[in-house]
């Protein structure tokens, strides 16, 4: 069982993952772009409660998963940082692989994979 | 026609010569006539004369006779008559011999009259006793001897005239023939002069429009008569200079069409000569790029857009043939040279602004991506709810689980043609990408069949997936492949009926391995085969029967084959069923040696992960290739500098500096950018993005070791194959089957912009690039950095870029000869199997 902050600006994709992720028995928490996701951290890091695994949607409005993920490495957080997107090869995904994402799921989501991946990069 | 020249040059010399035989002929006569006549005067004369003397001896017998007379001697009186017969004689001859006329004649009367007249008053009185007086004796002898004087004189004087005679008469005649030559040399002169005048006017005037023709007059003809060689020479030059003024003519005319149509072309046309100078340039030209003036440099007029002046100047002082892209802003031009095969050389441009296609292009991959994207939010939610509600099924009634149960298949109907869809389009794109490896048939095979089976065993039908062991590797891309199969068997699941039979088997071709896929359901029939690989056709499987799938499955099939450089084709028989065959490209299994030394080999194992790190050295071991661990970046750099690596095995998702920041900065260093790095990663398939082998975990048997045979050959001859996009598959495959793993390019920029980064030692060309010569120029002059690679060129020929393999073959085996690899050193891939 790992903590899990989901960042993802469609509110139903949102709401399933967050369902998906509690069945599998993850703790979620959810931010609807970026900058909550950053915000979010910030507070749980405050409260001692970082999360084990971060999933970015890559295309998210105010600030989008990568510009996310490159703030979160530039400040030195190594935190396993998992993409979705709708493309697994998009020019996104090789800039967020080379800004040091540690995997991507594509949509619609293969569960099974996700959930192996989140236990792998928790583990 | 007049006579020919030689004829008049022949009746000429004939004329002449009858002439001098004339002329010489009478005269010789006249002379042989002057001597005979002058000897036969002379002759006469002479015996005259003689007669004379004769007759002048009678008259002294005569005389003496008479004497003796008077003192009466008897026989006085005959001898004086016999005197006087001969000199009768003598007077009678010489008669006859002047015929008794001329001054002769006279003579010989007067000197007879005077004898007669002696003899009578003289000899006869005195023979009779009677003595005439003295004076009269005297008178009449004297006037006998003056006769005879005269005679004898006048005959001397005679002959002498004669001898002056015949000498004036020669002469005479000496000169009538001198002047009969002196006619005949005129005459001849006569002759060949007006001959020579005959010809000299036609000969001027040809002389004169030979002149003006070469000075560029093409009405020039010349005036055509004389003998028959000057007036043949005449027509003869009238008919070249025709010709030539039609010719001419011809090509003016279509010099100017050619001008016009290039004026008036849609397209921007440049001219340039050798030195790359500007000669022509037509409005588009001149629109498209302002600088485009006649008199200007090629290079000032695109060489400040061209991305590739080099590749520019190349092509235009090398005279290839060749195309390139010039970016300015957001124009594109598309610019394509040839050269130009004249004696002056140079080359045409030709310029065609391609922006908005390219703004369409990218429009429609954006819109594609859009769509795509836009389609899979709503997609992940209905099928992810859908799935939810599933695993929560206990609350609902059996028709609402069954609604579910609907919603989740259509919902994976749906993502399936999403996906679709983005494969044909990318393929449409030519972006399709692959990433061929070797890999084994038998793994997809099963891999496949076990993904289909539960639908088929749902359907009652029967699978049967064996194919046989041995079987070569293919060089494909897995992923692709098995999509390939997994669409056939899930055609081949849908149109065949419950409790059919499909089948899957493999088998080994000439060309490579031809995989099929069969059932014995309806068949297709022949009229529907034209359109089986048309997007969203369906087959009819019967009128019972639903047919569910895509309609998008095959021209997905076909497009990933033939991207592969495959083929496709089908078998099918009306009520027996259908059988698909696809040919993939294949390594032979002679040309790859399983089992080679490779201790010498080194690889430095970058993963944080101590379990794998030791399950990876030892597979390695067991492989005979020596491995070292690096737990950090920092520390892989350290070794890597330190000692050689053959390879670098990296786990993507390493820690602290990254796994990524070790990549850069062996790509930037340029002592390990040749170093080849085989990354362990999450992501399958993206080989291409990085520029490196991926392998994704969790790590199957074969893929690793594969991808680090193949990484490790690579390290050693680095190299870069660029190919036509068709040929990509062909070539990959014909190098994989001697073991060797070439970067394959499909242009002259991608492959200038590899040498920037990571330089090679070793680079093929395929030369039916539309500029590979300027590419191998740009390599042969050293262009490309670090060490000149050695250039490989493999010959265009066949049609549909699809070469014979014999001349990869050949290729290869030159290629082979350029890397200096003997069969026996290609390594084998460590065949380790994961427990």
């Amino acid at each position: 069982m790992s903590r899990i902050l989901v960042a993802e600006d469609s509110e139903t994709i949102l709401l399933l993952l967050r369902k998906r992720l509690e069945i599998a028995g993850h703790d979620v928490v959810t931010a609807v772009n970026g900058q909550e996701a950053l915000d979010a951290l910030a507070a749980a890091a405050g409260r001692g409660e970082r999360p084990d695994v971060i999933l970015l949607d890559a295309m998210m409005p105010v600030k989008s998963g990568v510009e996310t993920l490159r703030e979160l490495r530039a400040a030195g957080d190594e935190t396993p940082v998992l993409m979705v997107s709708a493309h697994r090869d998009s020019a996104e995904m090789r800039d967020a692989m080379a800004a040091g994402a540690n995997g991507a799921v594509a949509k619609p989501i293969d569960w099974d994979e996700l959930l192996a991946l989140i236990d792998q990069l928790s583990g | 026609m007049n006579p020919a020249l030689a004829t008049r040059l022949r009746f000429g010399f004939a004329v002449m010569l009858v002439l001098l035989i004339g002329v010489t002929a009478v005269g010789v006569g006249r002379l042989f006539d002057l001597r005979r006549d002058f000897e036969d005067a002379n002759s006469r004369a002479f015996q005259v004369e003689l007669a004379g003397e004769r007759m002048r001896s009678a008259f002294v017998l005569q005389q003496a006779a008479l004497e003796r007379a008077r003192a009466d001697r008897g026989d006085a009186r005959a001898n004086f008559r016999r005197a006087a017969e001969v000199s009768r004689r003598a007077a009678r001859a010489a008669l006859e011999l002047t015929d008794g006329s001329g001054s002769a004649a006279d003579l010989i009367r007067e000197r007879r009259r005077a004898e007669r007249r002696w003899r009578e008053r003289v000899a006869e009185p005195l023979l009779r006793g009677r003595t005439p007086p003295e004076r009269t004796q005297t008178r009449l002898a004297s006037a006998v001897v003056r006769a005879d004087n005269a005679l004898i004189s006048g005959r001397q004087e005679a002959r002498e005239a004669l001898r002056r005679e015949v000498r004036a008469d020669t002469r005479s005649t000496m000169v009538l023939v001198a002047a009969g030559l002196l006619a005949a040399f005129l005459a001849a002169v006569a002759t060949f002069s007006g001959l020579l005048g005959s010809m000299r006017r036609p000969l001027d005037s040809l002389v004169a429009a030979a002149r003006r023709l070469s000075s560029g007059d093409l009405a020039a003809r010349a005036e055509v008569g004389g003998p028959a060689e000057t007036s043949q020479l005449g027509q003869a030059f009238n008919e070249m200079a025709s010709d030539l003024e039609g010719s001419y003519r011809r090509i003016e005319d279509e010099r100017v069409r050619l001008a016009v149509m290039v004026e008036s072309l849609g397209d921007g046309v440049i001219t340039v000569d050798r030195s790359g100078r500007i000669r022509l340039a037509n409005p588009i030209a001149r629109r498209l790029l302002p600088q485009a003036s006649p008199g200007s440099d090629i290079d000032d007029a695109i060489g400040g857009l061209a991305s590739e002046r080099e590749i520019l100047h190349r092509m235009v002082s090398g005279g290839s043939t060749g195309e390139l892209r010039l970016v300015d802003g957001d124009r594109v031009l598309s610019v394509s040279v040839a050269p130009l095969a004249t004696t002056e050389g140079g080359a045409v441009f030709s310029i065609r602004d391609v922006s908005e296609q390219v703004r369409l292009d990218k429009m429609k991959d954006e819109f594609v991506a859009t769509v795509s994207h836009e389609l899979r939010s709503p997609l992940t939610s209905i099928k992810g709810f859908a799935e939810l509600l599933m695993l929560e099924s206990e609350g609902l009634t059996e028709s609402q689980a069954e609604s579910v149960r609907i919603i989740t298949e259509s919902t994976e109907t749906l993502v399936e043609l999403v996906n679709g869809l983005l494969d044909l389009a990318r393929s449409d794109a030519g972006r399709l990408s692959l990433s061929p490896e070797p890999c084994a048939i038998e793994p997809i095979v099963s891999e496949v069949a076990a993904l289909i089976s539960p639908r088929v065993e749902q359907k009652g039908q029967r699978l049967e997936a064996s194919p046989r062991d041995g079987l070569p590797m293919l060089f494909a891309d897995p992923e692709r492949v098995k999509q390939i199969l997994f669409n056939l068997v899930t055609n081949a699941h849908l149109y065949t009926p419950p409790g059919g039979n499909i089948a899957i088997s493999a088998r080994v071709v000439s060309e490579g391995v031809e995989l099929s896929v069969s059932d014995d359901g309806p068949g297709i029939p022949a009229d529907d085969r034209e359109h089986l690989f048309e997007r969203f056709w369906r087959g009819d499987a019967g009128e019972s029967q639903q047919v569910g799938g895509t309609g998008l499955g095959l021209p997905i099939v076909k497009s990933l084959v033939d991207a592969h450089g495959g083929e496709i084709s089908l078998d099918s028989e009306p009520g027996q069923g259908s059988t698909f065959r696809i040919l993939l490209p294949a390594i032979d299994p002679e040309r790859v040696p399983m089992d080679r030394p490779s201790a010498e080999r080194h690889v430095l194992l970058v993963e944080e992960e101590p379990a794998i790190a030791r399950l990876l050295v030892r597979r390695f071991a067991e492989s005979g290739v020596g491995s070292e661990i690096a737990r950090t970046g920092d520390r892989a750099l350290t070794r890597l500098r330190e000692a050689p690596f053959d390879l670098v095995l990296l786990d993507l998702r390493l820690g602290a500096t990254g796994s990524f920041g070790l990549l850069g900065t062996l790509r930037s260093d340029p002592e390990l950018a040749r170093i080849p790095i085989a990354a362990v990663s999450i992501f399958a398939g993206r080989e291409g993005q990085l520029g490196e082998r991926l392998v994704a975990p969790p790590i199957e048997a074969d893929a690793l070791p594969n991808a680090v045979a193949a990484m490790l050959e690579e390290g050693r001859h680095p190299m870069v194959a660029c190919a036509e996009p068709r040929r990509r598959a062909r070539v990959a495959a014909a190098f994989a089957a001697h073991g060797l793993q070439p970067r394959i390019t499909d242009s002259a920029e991608e492959t200038l912009a590899i040498a920037r980064t990571a330089p090679f030692d070793v680079l093929l060309i395929d030369a039916s690039l539309p500029n590979a010569a300027a590419l191998k120029r740009a390599a042969d002059d050293g262009a490309i950095e670090g060490s000149p690679p050695r250039v490989v060129v493999l010959e265009s020929s066949g049609e549909g870029g699809r070469p014979p393999v014999i001349t990869l073959e050949q290729l290869v085996e030159r290629a082979a000869t350029a890397l200096d690899v003997a069969a026996s050193r290609i390594p084998a891939m460590p065949q380790g199997e994961e427990r």
